[in-house]
């Protein structure tokens, strides 16, 4: 018996993959199943918003009440069906339109000689790295008319335009501004796939006598199959499941979507029916993912794409190039610069929507507080509360990236290193799950489980603390994914080979497989970054005034109608991310394009 | 006294046996190779040995010291068994210099920094890698990645080397200088080598004992001329030796005092294997090419005639390929010859060169 235990002890002792895959586990089950459990149960008692609703009911006892009213009710209708449809109907708009736009671009990149590829290549990503509800905001600038929201847009003030409904708010502009986001999933995978497609297979069905339709039907296509398939189901599942740029240009006419209509459930404390929408939102991502993965194989789908090399004869564009190439710029013009111009002018002007020059001041940048104006809100320059935000976010940022990266490599290591056995295959999973659970809902639940101290955890309610820890779980899809990639890469022998020198776990680590894993690690990093410093629904309801960050300030402003000040700050969080960016890029020479294709 | 003693070591992946019961004795400073065909489980072997590999159940020591045992509760890991591992791969470090390649274990184990420094001149003397101390692998040939593996491993001055298949990505030229450099190494080191092989010509020029394997199990352990000369299988017959060992089957028959192997084509006189007491039984004899003369038939009276159906000229020697009925040789002349395709030959053969096989176990049975 007891040399049984000292066996396994010993055994233990020298392997560090089991012992971090242990770890892992308890970590999972606390941070990410827990909640799951919980989020199940709130969906199945009665809970303190209820008791007003139904007489004699007991807080906590057993229910069916919020499925009856979600799913057959009166109310199935506004709560359910509508925004559901919504949803759909954003959704597959958004998926089509950005997989056309992402194919195509891919295709343009990869496939011709179009001119400036580099420098198009690295602007074309830009779109994504910001958050899109500030394509939203720029849109608001330009298409917003009178009738809604107080305040005119360029088209309405100045051409005069009386700019309908349809094209202000709404199911279109969702669709648009959410397409011109998204469409850089399909693009990244698409000319990953793209590139690692060797011309010379379709050579070889040239030769063979194949139809040019025939090569890509029978070649071509099947071999980008996994590309479009992950592309797919990236695209739907997250443009179903954001929540910024339905908030900004639907809920001003009351159009709803299954996130915008679970905040404003939870936003009134109406917990059990907004987990039930959330459980509807995570059933149609798990399935997506499920069903992709089925026709595609787990491992393909979603892999980080590298390409091989350039094709070496692209096709040449000749008398097109012009053309395409003023389509690029238009579109460069109409997703960046458009709207950082917009809302950098924005903030020059006085009264939102007069374009005078008279009209222009520096206040919103350098003003001191005055009552007349935006409600006595100080220049931004001046602003401590968007001081206290800026270094929030980066706090934020900087951390979560640090962890995140160290958390995806070692998970990375346990899963690795574990391959085959099912606590591997189990450990991938569950670091996956974070993916599907919709941001509100999911920090709903953590809002309620660190209002008490939890396990290890002390009360973390409205600190710093549990923001990070919710911005960190949050991205271990990513992280983790990003450290198996890596991980893959790195031949075992190497730490085998230092394990029998004698060289023990850490330093093994430290010295070999980190530095091996150094680009994975940087990109891995910057994808947290980028993803905390716009990190919006996930984090809105855990904010305090003394914790809020860049994205809920800038909320918080959108709510008050501070125009100029909602654009100054948003041109701020740009700018660290770009800033972040470039850092990121000279210091480590990775691609942002590799990082992103996991995200 | 043994060096490493493998017990009843056993692995199983699922319901296959990986390495199924395998006893084994290294003796000290000995060069033991295993040699198999792909798949045999001459890796997992080895890895088990290096605690790379769990095994399912066995007892595995090294110098009386257990360093596997699940019954007795004892689990050595590799970093703590003191041993010299080199990877097929190599397994250099490709983001650390030939120098730190070498120090990394080094320093771990707590070693002066002037004796590393004089550890890493003597090894990089020794693979003739001198001058090359601030490569990195990326910006080394095949052969000298090879090398700078093989000085870290010996650098690390433990007494027991393993290497899985170190000159297999090499070219055949390398191959071959590299198998003497090796060979001289552990006539200066004395250190007790395990070494993993496909390779038979490998094996044989190597090895102080040769540990056959198939299919997870030990066919044959023995010196290297034992091994060629008297397989103790048809498997090892046919595994070991270039070209093939020729096979023939038929039934012995007595004549007289002597003793005949006949089928329906040739007639071929065995030693006495009187007290085999097999008479009018079924069994393979085996006979090495090099161990058949061929003569001018029309020089002897012999019944037993073969054409020459192919002629394969290799420089040092030359391979005939001869044919009579269903039977078909192959014999090794050195140099070069006049023999002509289609040529008329007769044979003959030094009795007791000749192995005989059950046709049934295919064990040796003389
Ligand atoms: N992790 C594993 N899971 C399942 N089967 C395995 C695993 N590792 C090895 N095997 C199987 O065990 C057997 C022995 O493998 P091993 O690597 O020891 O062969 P080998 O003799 O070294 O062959 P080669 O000459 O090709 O290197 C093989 O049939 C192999 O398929
Ligand atoms: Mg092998």
């Amino acid at each position: 018996m007891l040399q049984r235990l000292n066996f396994y002890k010993a055994k233990l002792k020298s392997k560090p993959e089991i012992i971090l895959s242990i770890i892992f586990i308890i970590i999972f089950s606390l941070l990410i199943i827990v909640p799951f459990i919980k989020m199940i149960i709130t969906t199945f008692t009665y809970q303190g918003y209820d008791l007003r609703l139904v007489r004699g009911a007991k807080k906590g006892a057993f229910t069916l009440f919020h499925y009856k009213r979600v799913f057959a009710s009166e109310l199935t209708k506004s709560f359910f069906i509508t925004p559901l449809l919504n949803s759909l109907k954003v959704g597959f708009s958004v998926t089509t339109i950005a997989m056309l736009v992402g194919s195509l671009l891919a295709w343009l990149f990869v496939r011709t000689d179009i001119p400036f590829k580099r420098f198009f290549q690295t602007v074309i990503v830009v779109p994504y790295m910001i958050p899109s509800w500030v394509i939203a905001i720029a849109w608001q600038l330009f298409f917003q008319n009178s009738r809604i929201g107080g305040q005119s847009g360029v088209l309405s003030t100045f051409f005069n335009i009386d700019v309908p409904d349809w094209l202000s708010f709404g199911f279109i502009p969702i669709v648009i501004v959410l397409s011109l986001h998204y469409y850089a999933y399909t693009f990244l995978l698409m000319s990953g796939a793209l590139q690692t497609i060797d011309s010379e297979l379709e050579e070889a069905g040239a030769i063979a006598g194949l139809k040019r339709w025939d090569i890509l039907r029978k070649i071509t296509f099947p071999l980008v199959l996994p590309a479009l398939g992950s592309s797919f189901v990236l695209t739907v599942t997250r443009s179903m499941g954001t929540f910024g740029t339905p908030a900004f240009l639907g809920l001003p006419v009351r159009f709803f979507t299954i996130p915008t209509q679970i905040y404003a459930m939870i936003n009134s404390r109406n917990m059990g029916d907004g987990f039930v929408l959330a459980l509807v939102l995570i059933v149609i991502a798990a399935t997506a993912i499920s069903i992709n993965s089925k026709i595609i194989g787990v491992r393909k789908s979603f892999v980080t794409m590298k390409g091989k090399g350039f094709r070496a004869n692209p096709m040449k564009l000749g008398k097109a190039t012009p053309i395409f190439v003023a389509l690029l710029v238009v579109f460069i013009l109409i997703t960046i610069v458009i709207p950082i111009v917009m809302l950098a002018w924005s903030t020059f002007m006085l009264l939102p929507d007069n374009y005078s020059l008279s009209n222009m001041t520096n206040h919103f940048w350098f003003g001191e507080s005055d009552a007349l104006i935006s409600s006595g809100e100080p220049g931004i320059f001046r602003n401590r509360g968007i001081l206290r935000a800026t270094i929030n976010s980066l706090k934020l940022g900087i951390i979560a990236s640090i962890v995140n990266a160290f958390l995806g490599l070692l998970i990375g290591y346990s899963v690795v290193k574990n391959r085959g056995t099912r606590i591997s295959k189990i450990i991938e999973a569950v670091a996956f799950a974070p993916y599907v659970f919709p941001g509100i809902a999911f920090s709903a639940i953590y809002l309620g489980m660190f209002s008490k101290s939890f396990g290890p955890f002390p009360a973390l309610y409205g600190t710093f603390s549990l923001i990070l820890l919710i911005v960190i779980v949050k991205n271990l899809p990513f992280s983790s994914r990003s450290g198996i990639a890596a991980m893959l890469q790195v031949d075992k022998s190497l730490e085998e080979a230092a394990s029998i020198q004698g060289i023990p776990w850490f330093k093994r680590f430290w010295f070999i497989i980190l530095p091996l894993c150094k680009s994975g690690f940087v990109s891995g990093m910057l994808l947290t970054f980028i993803t905390a410093m716009r990190e919006l629904s996930l984090v809105i309801l855990l904010v305090a005034p003394k914790t809020g960050l860049l994205t809920t300030l800038i909320f918080s402003y959108k709510t008050q109608e501070q125009t100029q000040h909602v654009n100054g700050v948003t041109l701020i969080l740009l700018l660290i991310i770009i800033i972040a960016n470039v850092l990121i890029r000279l210091l480590a020479k990775t691609k942002t394009e590799q990082s992103i294709s996991l995200g | 006294m043994s060096k490493i003693s493998l017990k009843g070591i056993t692995k199983k992946y699922g319901k296959f046996y990986a390495v199924d019961h395998i006893n084994l004795e290294v003796k000290v400073g000995e060069f033991l190779t295993l040699l198999g065909p792909s798949g045999c489980g001459k890796t997992t072997t080895l890895r088990m040995i290096a605690g790379l590999e769990e095994p399912t159940s066995g007892e595995l020591s090294s110098d009386d010291r257990v360093l596997y045992s699940k019954e007795k509760g004892v689990y050595i890991p590799p970093e703590q068994r003191n041993l010299g591992f080199m990877f097929q791969s190599y397994a250099l470090w490709p983001h650390m210099t030939v120098t730190k390649n070498i120090t990394l274990g080094l320093q771990s184990k707590k070693l002066a920094a002037k004796e590393i420094k004089a550890r890493v001149i003597d090894v990089l003397e020794k693979v003739q890698l001198s001058g090359f101390e601030n490569r990195f692998p990326s910006e080394l040939s095949g052969g000298q990645q090879q090398r700078v593996a093989l000085a870290r491993m010996i650098a690390a001055k433990s007494d027991i080397f393993l290497m899985d298949e170190p000159l297999s990505n090499l070219d055949s030229m390398l191959r071959v200088d590299m198998r003497s450099e090796l060979k001289h190494l552990h006539n200066d080191l004395k250190s007790t080598t395990v070494y993993v092989t496909h390779d038979q010509v490998e094996a044989l020029t190597l090895s102080d004992r040769i540990v056959v394997m198939n299919e997870g199990k030990i066919a044959q352990i023995d010196t290297p001329e034992v091994i060629y000369k008297k397989p103790a299988s048809l498997f090892v017959a046919k595994f070991v030796g270039s070209p093939a060992i020729n096979l023939i089957q038929g039934t012995i028959e007595r004549d007289g005092n002597r003793y005949y192997l006949e089928n329906a084509d040739v007639k071929i006189e065995l030693p006495d294997v009187s007290k085999l007491n097999m008479n009018n039984k079924e069994v393979i004899a085996g006979v090495r090419a090099e161990d058949i003369t061929v003569s001018d038939s029309t020089n002897t009276n012999n019944s037993q005639e073969f054409y020459v159906y192919s002629v394969l000229p290799g420089g040092s020697e030359t391979i005939l390929s001869i044919r009579r009925g269903k039977i078909e040789l192959l014999v090794k002349l050195s140099g070069f010859t006049n023999i002509k395709v289609n040529d008329k030959l007769g044979i003959s053969i030094i009795p007791e060169k000749i192995s005989l096989f059950d046709t049934e176990t295919e064990n040796l049975i003389f």
